[in-house]
């Protein structure tokens, strides 16, 4: 459809697009510049140990995770309020039924988010890699706690650690675009692009605290993203958590959108 | 050929009463004038036939077809309601072709034609965020004349603009009309909307008081 065509050159040429990923990649950065630098790189560190998803030696980590829902709505989150504040959306309703117009802002937003999120860890694995070996480290050595076998994708950290950053890269992309979708469904109830974008990351940091549980069992999203798994999620818990935000996204942004006045 | 018939088409936003039982047909080749106060529903009654409001009650019906009902906007219209809003960071021309990609039927001549008769340049570098208000005016009349759709809606479209401005949009307007287009505006200025209007209709709280047939010796 030529309006998901025009939505998605509009937010991937966006600035807003360009700082989110600026953001994420200087972080992911400065994780393995700090992290060279206070181990070297005389052999005896590994690739899953390097990584910023997996790194527990310093605050990166943590702070990629929290700011997260920032980096997956800052590019393209506000937009929707922008085009209703400005009557910019006015242009596209006289040439597009608004539920198209929706499911096209929708798409943008969740592939902006998707790729701002996965572009700086992906890049950060990549960069990693040229420095560290891709060894089978000792199953209790990767991270503080260690990985037990209660915790997901434990063989594949045991034997393929590569391919377990990479998984979750993609799961991590996956939660930045129905994260970000957030910022669409409360796009009528906010007053400025400012809390348009930065709404979704206190709903999930206070949604995280509230629902944090244990190391048993875990319902934070933030919790379940960092790869660390300092909380043991199950699969099923994940699948519920991301399940619920996506439809709860979706149904908001479909029910508001269908039948609206554009004034 | 176009025919928009209106009826019984009503309103309420926040209780407030906007359009009230408000029917007309419009057709093909004329101009049609709204008249009325600040607040009358002029822009409110724009809006529903663009297809940008959707009515509690009655209907508007385009060349047989039912907004919101067998349509979702318009097929062929261009519009110009309140102020111009484009993309700040893109020309006016880029930001007539991303608009004129939605629906792919709008050459890059049919751009540039429409730049040129509002009299600005197509090769102006400048972005919208840069444009005085009387060339932010003038594209959104470009953006509601690319193409020639079969109806033209321009909310107070000389509003901004200087006299020789004035002079060469009334121009394109009733040349456009003259192509069997069917336009709509709304305008303050008493003079400027006879001179250019077929028939005017005068809206009062949300509904029609007067219907008045222009000719050329009411000029």
């Amino acid at each position: 459809m030529r309006i998901i065509k025009f939505e998605l050159y509009r937010a991937f040429r966006s600035r807003t697009f360009l700082i989110s990923l600026i953001i994420g990649i200087v972080i992911c950065l400065l994780d393995l510049i700090t992290y060279c630098g206070q181990f070297g790189l005389d052999g005896q560190r590994f690739l899953v140990q390097a990584w910023i998803g997996t790194d527990y030696q310093f605050a990166y980590n943590e702070m990629f995770y929290i700011i997260l829902p920032i980096i997956a709505c800052l590019p393209y989150g506000g937009s929707l309020y922008t085009d209703m504040k400005t009557g910019y959306e006015k242009n596209i309703c006289i040439k597009s039924s608004r539920s198209q117009y929706a499911l096209a802002k929708g798409i943008a937003v969740f592939l902006t988010a998707f790729v701002s999120v996965a572009l700086p860890l992906a890049l950060n694995l990549f960069v990693a890699a040229g420095f560290f070996p891709n060894f089978v480290p000792e199953r209790l050595e990767f991270m503080s706690i260690g990985l037990r076998d209660i915790q997901m994708f434990t063989l594949i950290y045991s034997y393929h650690p590569a391919v377990y950053c990479v998984i979750y890269i993609l799961i991590d992309a996956l939660f930045a675009g129905a994260i970000a979708l957030t910022s669409l469904s409360i796009a009528r109830l906010v007053k400025s692009h400012f809390t348009a974008v930065v709404t979704p990351m206190v709903i999930y940091i206070i949604s995280s605290m509230l629902l944090e549980g244990n190391q048993n069992s875990n319902w934070s999203v933030l919790g379940m993203m960092n790869p660390r798994q300092y909380l043991t999620t199950r699969w099923y818990q994940m699948l519920i958590v991301y399940l619920v935000i996506f439809a709860v996204n979706s149904t908001i942004i479909w029910i508001t959108s269908r039948k609206r006045d554009v004034l | 050929m176009s025919e928009i018939k209106i009826e019984g088409l009503c309103k309420k936003i926040k209780g407030a009463v906007i359009l009230d039982h408000i029917s007309m047909t419009l057709t093909s080749g004329k101009i049609y004038g709204f008249k009325g106060k600040n607040g009358s529903g002029k822009t409110m009654l724009m809006r529903a036939v663009s297809g940008l409001l959707i009515p509690d009650e009655g209907t508007v019906v385009i060349n047989g077809k039912t907004l919101h009902k067998d349509i979702p906007f318009p097929e062929s219209i261009g519009i110009l309601i309140e102020n111009p809003s484009f993309l700040s960071q893109y020309t006016g021309y880029k930001n007539l072709k991303m608009l004129s990609s939605l629906t792919g039927q709008i050459t890059d001549e049919d751009i540039k034609l429409a730049l040129i008769r509002v009299g600005l340049d197509p090769s102006d570098k400048r972005v919208f965020r840069k444009y005085s208000l009387g060339m932010k005016e003038k594209l959104g009349i470009a953006n509601a004349i690319m193409g020639e759709p079969d109806i033209i809606i321009l909310d107070e479209p000389i509003n901004a603009l200087d006299e020789e401005s004035v002079r060469k949009i009334k121009d394109i307007l009733l040349e456009i009309r003259d192509k069997g287009k069917l336009i709509i505006i709304a305008c303050h200025d008493r003079e400027e909307l006879e001179f250019l209007s077929d028939v005017i209709f005068e809206i009062q709280d949300g509904r029609v008081v007067d219907r008045k047939e222009i000719s050329n010796e009411d000029i």
